[in-house]
């Protein structure tokens, strides 16, 4: 069944159409959250906070997006409301690299490619690593300016500021 | 970054992926989410509720009004008023007996001599009345009388008719009784000019005297 209908269903009170909707993306926000705000607690509080809005909103949803843009646009909001408080910390995705490039002594190669990204990504600003993030979930470019709120072209851009960064990075170390 | 880059990412951080809410999220969330749902399904319980009373009380108020309405209906058809007779012969505007057995009009007027202004005479049993002592002597008919002697189609006309002598016949009446003869026959060509379908006599003593003739004629 697809997320939406799961979604109607729940604003009409079923409630295990909740849970299957829960299930399916549950591990991916908090992932995403965890990786832009670097703290395990910080994340579990935002992506609750996520949810909780889907379940308020619950009789109000209007299938005007789909189900997954409109949960990580919601998560999107309380991410840059944390990072307005608190600054942004997305070193997480840097640890995250980093540890597989150890695991990956063996295959040196690509120990040293996933090595490569992890210094590209230190050079991006937070709202480009999101941007990226996004993209890596899944999302087109529309789905992306949705979530952001920003407009494709600026998505694009972003995406096409990002890749420049990291070759100059790389220009530069090598 | 190009493509095989991006994909390299992607792939290592879908590695990464084993992230997760702690179990007491989780519960506390799928809990208020279970909330939510039992909320909604009250709610919804409670509108079937209203929808289901307020079309009973749609349909029984209906019926009443229905109800309401035949009984109405009914009971104006039995109380109707019979169609009173306005204008009804009086006793001041009918004739004596003795008046109404032997009176002839003289209806050439223009044989009469100049300078009599056009005075038919009335020759009745054994005198001759002017024509100011017709109007003094003789009441004007009714109203209704004169309508009923009409071959009027409907009884709309019938009452047209009779509403707009009365009026005139009224003020007639009054000028004789103060002895405003000429003004009263001027006021009666008014009534004839204005009433063409009233089929009245060509003169106001010959409309005194009508209620003098058999019905039916004029």
């Amino acid at each position: 069944m697809s997320d939406e209908t799961l979604m109607r269903l729940y604003g009409r009170g079923e409630a295990k159409a909740f849970d299957v909707l829960y299930q399916r993306y549950k591990g991916r926000l908090y992932t995403f959250l965890y990786r832009l705000c670097g703290d395990h607690a910080i994340a579990e509080e935002l992506a609750q906070d996520a949810w909780l809005a889907v379940i308020r909103q619950a009789t109000n949803y209007q299938v005007t997006a789909k189900f997954n843009t409109w949960l990580f646009r919601i998560a999107h909001y309380r991410l840059v409301d944390y990072w307005r408080k608190f600054g942004s910390n997305a070193t997480v995705i840097m640890e995250e690299l980093s540890e597989q490039a150890l695991r990956s002594r063996d295959r040196a190669t690509e120990g040293l490619e996933l090595q490569e990204l992890v210094e590209m990504l230190r050079c991006l600003p937070p709202n480009q690593i999101e941007t990226l993030l996004l993209k890596i979930e899944g999302f087109g470019r529309e789905e992306i300016a949705e979530i952001t709120r920003a407009k494709p072209e600026t998505v694009k851009s972003r995406l096409r500021y990002a890749s420049k960064q990291l070759r100059a990075a790389m220009e530069m170390r090598a | 970054m190009n493509k095989s880059q991006f994909n390299r990412l992607k792939k290592a951080l879908d590695q990464g992926k084993s992230n997760n809410n702690a179990a007491s999220v989780d519960a506390q969330i799928r809990q208020l989410a279970q909330q939510k749902a039992a909320e909604i399904r009250a709610e919804q319980r409670q509108k079937a509720w209203f929808r289901r009373k307020a079309m009973s009380f749609a349909s029984a108020f209906s019926l009443a009004i229905t109800i309401t309405a035949a009984s109405l209906l009914i009971m104006s058809h039995l109380t109707a008023v019979p169609e009173l007779e306005l204008f009804a012969d009086t006793p001041s505007t009918t004739l004596s007996n003795e008046r109404q057995s032997t009176i002839t009009i003289a209806r050439s007027i223009d044989s009469l001599p100049p300078g009599m202004l056009a005075t038919p005479v009335v020759r009745a049993q054994s005198r001759f009345y002017s024509a100011d002592e017709i109007l003094q002597e003789f009441s004007l008919p009714s109203p209704t009388a004169l309508a009923r002697r009409m071959n009027l189609d409907t009884s709309a006309d019938r009452w047209a008719i009779v509403s707009s002598l009365s009026s005139a016949l009224a003020d007639i009446s009054a000028m004789i009784g103060v002895g405003e003869f000429e003004q009263a026959r001027q006021r009666y060509q008014r009534l004839r000019q204005s009433c063409a379908n009233c089929q009245l006599p060509n003169s106001l003593e010959e409309l005194t005297l009508v209620s003098l003739a058999p019905e039916g004629n004029i």
